[in-house]
């Protein structure tokens, strides 16, 4: 009925003009974006010297009152008791200030206080005598520290010299701290421009061309008796409306035509020429069909996966907004459960999630067969909505976990309505394209959130986030409302439903075993466990602010975003499929071991680019590895009974995922289980290639080429 | 995009409404003046020795509150014969509430507790002492938790315990020697609880008691021999307990002290006065303010006045603030500088005699 050329055509039209589209607002939006940085950085750099310099007088200042007062009553100033402790305590609320010290009229130093791992510079003899002689403060950039000097009066003389030393460090890791803040913003910018961009192309250019596709392959057909609908003033709607409007004037012709015999034959009357009339009528209305003949014009509408993307991307967006921080939040709440380790109640409700999404994706899908997608999706806002509210006022661990208990029952809901309207508005030449679509919204928003959340969390608190995440998925359901339609097209039988014997049947296959024990269970474990549990609490433990934790596993979803395309390919090609789910598996948990020689946050970034990386490698190919292994099930049971028997068990690794790291918490220290996480799955990884390599190794194993 | 907008206003006007609300409330409270039912509260009050800090901290606090009072001031000027007329007077004139300050004046108009006559004190009316160094010593209240009576009050020492935190902030000790006299009650409670607080606390104590003659007074001249028997013992501090008679001798005291470089610890407001015959040259004190110890006992006379308190639910109570008095010119003297911790909290002293010349220029002990 279609013909690909053309689609195709309209297909890399749209490409074309989104790659342009998206190149031009990338060179314009990061031209202004690094402008406004620069100048941000520039006044930024202006405001925060003289502000430290403010900072170091009011420090200093209150310290030279005591000592002044203390020369007032008589205490000699080289006698003064106590002077290192009041130093320290003067300095400990500012953990930018290194050191305090006073010097001498000769430049000697009487009393110090110094934070560790810095020292008094030598140039501080110097500045004193200088001050001294001046009788006035003085503010020295030195090579580590700046210097801020205070005279200490006594008696209208100056007889001694504060020395207030900031770290430099301090002032260029603000400036970075505030710099790393605007490349996120800038990169996120680009991320949501592009989603805008997606969805306008879709809706103002794609799908109206597509369309017009689509009746002109009917017209081809000789069937007339469908117009475009689409509406809008730009160009492309007048063109189709002018090309409704021929279509239009074709059934007229014809009405005007049929009019003009209908009156011929009366006037006539000859019934062997009517006949003969008729009998070309039939053979027009055979070969033609004009929607006079067949009741009111229809007109065609077509959906495009766009369409939901964006709603799909903004739901993502909200709910991956707290990963920064869901465990710190969850800490603060914190109450005991009995029987539990506190480090497993903290993981509880990320656990308690990934449960709720296991048990209620099979509803979903069920729903999602009976009502649509567009039902199903607002059926999960409810929930989501409720929970979002819930979890941001949220009073005990107890309501929370019933919170987040709603929020992944629509998180499972709106997933799977998504994923059916791309079942629905593809077939199986462009399915893989159409999960491509879906799958890279829910990547992109999963960068966008981490690093938003995290700036966000900052700003305006934990609680307060969860309020914008109720927003953005109000936001969400307005788009799905004004975007999808109602009664969207069904196509197929029934899908079957999961039965015990299902499990029985795929489970008997060691091999099948196997990729879910070494490759799928364990990269769920590290990615709730590590990314979404372990890494936060961590980070916050190193001194990390929220922002800076949001960067961090953002790096994940840049990684995975960036890599998967290439190494699917690259493992098709190969015919490696096993090969790179074993050692991306081994490679997901190899940075982790890092942290053994060197606790910091790089180590942690570290950890989570590998983990990225190993996950890119070997997510998509152990999809692949399903059907290769399990080839006499798929023939028993079905691909997509055995593929969903294999989600639901790699499920339960997100489940237990938390509650391993807590227990290695518990026993070996933070460290100690970031560590060992990741010793354990590369181990798995090991064994898998282990495992795999024996079996090809031990004989010709059916459907072992990819 | 209603539903967006329903939550954007939603949110602010929770916001605005727990901004709000809350300090407007307080404000509306503050303004009002309070009294007794259009009346001022009448209150009677009796003095010892004329209007001290402790009266002013009383008055001002009923003015900072907003509550309108009529103060009834009779002074006995140091003349106990005075005390039976003004119980009568308290009886006759029927105030809504009576102010005793000091020991003795709140003694004879409330009565020891296990002795109460009402003949004699003044019982049917709720009363609050003050200056009462030893409320339970004295025998006026048998508890601190409630009076049992119509009375309720405060007590004028710091405890011990603040006391010494307040020297070993100042100078880490180990040997404590403490001067009293045996005859007065405030000082034999006061050793006892230091002795309690010797082994919580690790430090040696020794305790010397005046030698009494054959009255049975304590000798006024040993005090120069006690000073040089505790400093043999070489101790860290001396210390003084609220003892009137070591007050009264505390120029005599304090100048042997010097002449031997040991530091005087007071623990009464009396031992660090400066009157210009008899200048004190203690160290240090760590002691309750006649102004801070009138506003704690307004505070308890507005729980009884305004909110309608019963006086025995009222416990009583020791000052949440203690000032240090430090006298820089004994710092001085001793070589004995305060570390910068206690300069900030610290009270200096006026002196009224220059502490170095008592003190040996060379050798000395």
């Amino acid at each position: 009925m279609s013909h690909p050329a053309d689609r195709s055509a309209a297909r890399s039209y749209s490409r074309r003009i989104n790659i342009r589209l998206f190149a031009l607002t990338l060179i314009i939006l990061a031209g202004a974006a690094a402008f406004a940085s620069w100048r941000a950085l520039d006044a930024f750099e202006r405001e925060l010297v003289p502000e430290i310099e403010q900072k170091s007088v009011t420090v200093g200042q209150s310290v030279n009152d005591l000592i002044e007062k203390a020369l007032a009553i008589g205490v000699p100033f080289q006698q003064m008791v106590g002077m290192e402790q009041f130093l320290s305590d003067a300095k400990a609320p500012h953990p930018e200030i290194r050191y305090l010290a006073v010097s001498s009229t000769e430049g000697g130093l009487l009393y110090k206080s110094v934070s560790s791992a810095s020292a008094i510079p030598d140039e501080v003899a110097d500045i004193a005598r200088q001050v001294i002689s001046g009788n006035h403060s003085k503010w020295v950039e030195l090579k580590n520290y700046q210097n801020t000097a205070l005279p200490i009066t006594f008696e209208d003389r100056t007889i001694g010299v504060l020395h207030v030393g900031v770290d430099r460090a301090f002032v260029r890791q603000t400036i970075s701290e505030i710099l790393y803040d605007i490349l996120v913003v800038l990169l996120i910018s680009l991320l949501v421009t592009f989603e805008v961009l997606l969805i306008i192309v879709a809706i103002s250019i794609t799908t109206p061309i597509r369309l017009m596709d689509n009746v002109a392959d009917r017209l081809r057909e000789g069937d007339f008796s469908l117009a475009v609908l689409h509406r809008s003033n730009d160009e492309i709607g007048r063109f189709l409306e002018a090309f409704n409007a021929t279509i239009r004037s074709i059934n007229q012709s014809y009405d005007a035509l049929l009019n003009k015999v209908r009156s011929l034959q009366q006037t006539i009357g000859n019934r062997v020429v009517s006949k003969d009339v008729e009998d070309i009528l039939a053979g027009v209305q055979n070969r033609f069909r004009f929607f006079s003949s067949e009741g009111p014009r229809r007109q065609l509408r077509e959906s495009s996966l766009i369409n939901i993307r964006t709603p799909l991307f903004i739901f993502i967006f909200a709910e991956e907004l707290s990963r920064p921080f869901f465990p710190i939040y969850v800490k603060e709440l914190y109450a005991p459960i009995p029987g539990l380790t506190p480090e497993m109640v903290i993981g509880l409700p990320i656990s308690v999630f990934m449960l709720m999404v296991a048990i209620a994706t099979p509803f979903a899908g069920t729903w999602a067969d009976r009502y649509g997608p567009r039902r199903v999706f607002m059926i999960g806002i409810v929930p989501a909505v409720i929970g979002f509210i819930g979890t941001g006022l949220a009073l005990s661990l107890y309501d929370l976990l019933f919170w987040r208990c709603l929020c992944a029952f629509g998180y499972a809901t709106i997933y799977i309505a998504c994923q059916g309207y791309i079942a629905d508005n593809t077939d199986s030449s462009n399915r893989a394209q159409g999960m491509a679509i879906f799958m890279g919204g829910v990547f992109a928003a999963g960068i966008c959130g981490a690093a938003i959340g995290g700036i966000l969390a900052d700003r305006i608190g934990f609680r307060l986030t969860f309020f914008v995440s109720t927003a953005l998925a109000l936001l969400a359901a307005v788009l799905v409302v004004n975007l999808i339609d109602p009664q969207p097209p069904r196509t197929g039988a029934p899908k079957r439903k999961l039965r015990l014997g299902d499990f029985i049947t795929v489970l008997g296959n060691a091999r099948f075993l196997a990729l879910l024990l070494l490759g799928a269970i364990p990269g769920k474990i590290i990615l709730t466990g590590f990314l979404f549990y372990l890494a936060p609490l961590y980070l916050k433990l190193l001194g990390d602010n929220q922002s800076t934790i949001g960067r961090v596993l953002m790096a994940y979803g840049i990684v995975t975003i960036l890599m998967t395309p290439v190494f699917a390919k690259l493992a098709d090609r190969l015919g490696a499929h096993r090969w790179f789910v074993g050692l991306g598996t081994a490679i997901s948990g190899l940075g982790l071991i890092g942290i053994l020689y060197q606790q910091s946050t790089i180590t942690v970034l570290g950890g989570v680019v590998m983990l990225g990386l190993g996950h890119a490698m070997s997510i998509s190919p152990q999809l692949a590895m399903v059907p290769e292994i399990c080839a006499r099930e798929v023939a028993e049971i079905g691909q997509t009974t055995v593929l969903s028997v294999f989600r639901l068990i790699e499920r339960m690794g997100s489940v237990v995922g938390p509650f391993i790291v807590a227990a290695l918490i518990g026993a070996f220290g933070y460290s100690g289980a970031m560590a060992g996480t990741g010793i354990l799955i590369s181990s798995a990884g090991v064994l898998f290639l282990a495992v795999f390599l024996g079996f090809a190794a031990s004989g010709p194993a059916k459907g072992s080429k990819s | 995009m209603n539903p967006l907008r329903l939550v954007t206003g939603f949110a602010v006007f929770a916001m605005t409404l727990a901004a709000v609300l809350i300090p407007q409330d307080l404000s509306a409270q503050e303004r009002r003046v309070i009294d007794n039912d259009g009346k001022p509260f009448r209150i009677y009050m009796v003095t010892w020795r004329g209007e001290t800090d402790t009266d002013r901290g009383f008055a001002d606090y009923f003015a900072e509150r907003n509550i309108s009072v009529e103060l009834i001031r009779r002074d006995a000027n140091r003349d106990s014969s005075k005390f039976p007329e003004f119980v009568s007077e308290i009886n006759a004139l029927k105030p809504d509430l009576v102010y005793t300050w000091g020991t003795g004046v709140s003694l004879a108009i409330l009565g020891k507790e296990v002795e109460v006559d009402p003949e004699k004190h003044v019982t049917g009316i709720p009363a609050v002492f003050a200056n009462v160094s030893q409320p339970i010593g004295s025998g006026l209240v048998t508890s601190a938790r409630t009076s049992g009576r119509n009375i309720t009050g405060s007590f004028f020492l710091v405890p011990e315990e603040a006391q010494l935190k307040a020297m070993a902030q100042y100078r880490p000790f180990n040997k404590l020697a403490v001067l009293y006299n045996r005859k007065e009650s405030n000082s034999r409670l006061a050793v006892d609880a230091l002795k309690d607080l010797s082994k919580r606390m690790a430090f040696e104590i020794m305790a010397l008691a005046a030698p009494l003659d054959d009255q049975g007074e304590a000798i006024k001249e040993s005090v120069s021999g006690m000073v040089e028997q505790a400093a043999a013992w070489k101790p860290d501090f001396i210390y003084i307990p609220p003892d009137s008679f070591m007050s009264r001798h505390r120029h005599h005291l304090s100048r042997a002290a010097l002449q031997y470089g040991v530091p005087v610890f007071g623990a009464a407001e009396g031992s660090l006065d400066q009157e210009e015959d008899k200048p004190s040259h203690v160290l240090m004190g760590l002691i309750s303010r006649y102004y801070n110890i009138g506003r704690l006992t307004g505070h308890q006379a507005e729980r009884i006045l305004v909110n309608r308190q019963r006086p025995e639910d009222i416990p009583i109570e020791y000052l949440s603030r203690f000032s240090l008095v430090l006298n820089m010119n004994v710092a001085d003297a001793l070589g004995l500088y305060p570390p910068m911790d206690i300069l900030k909290i610290a009270e200096i002293a006026e002196p009224a005699e220059d502490a170095k010349q008592f003190v040996p220029v060379a050798g000395g002990s």
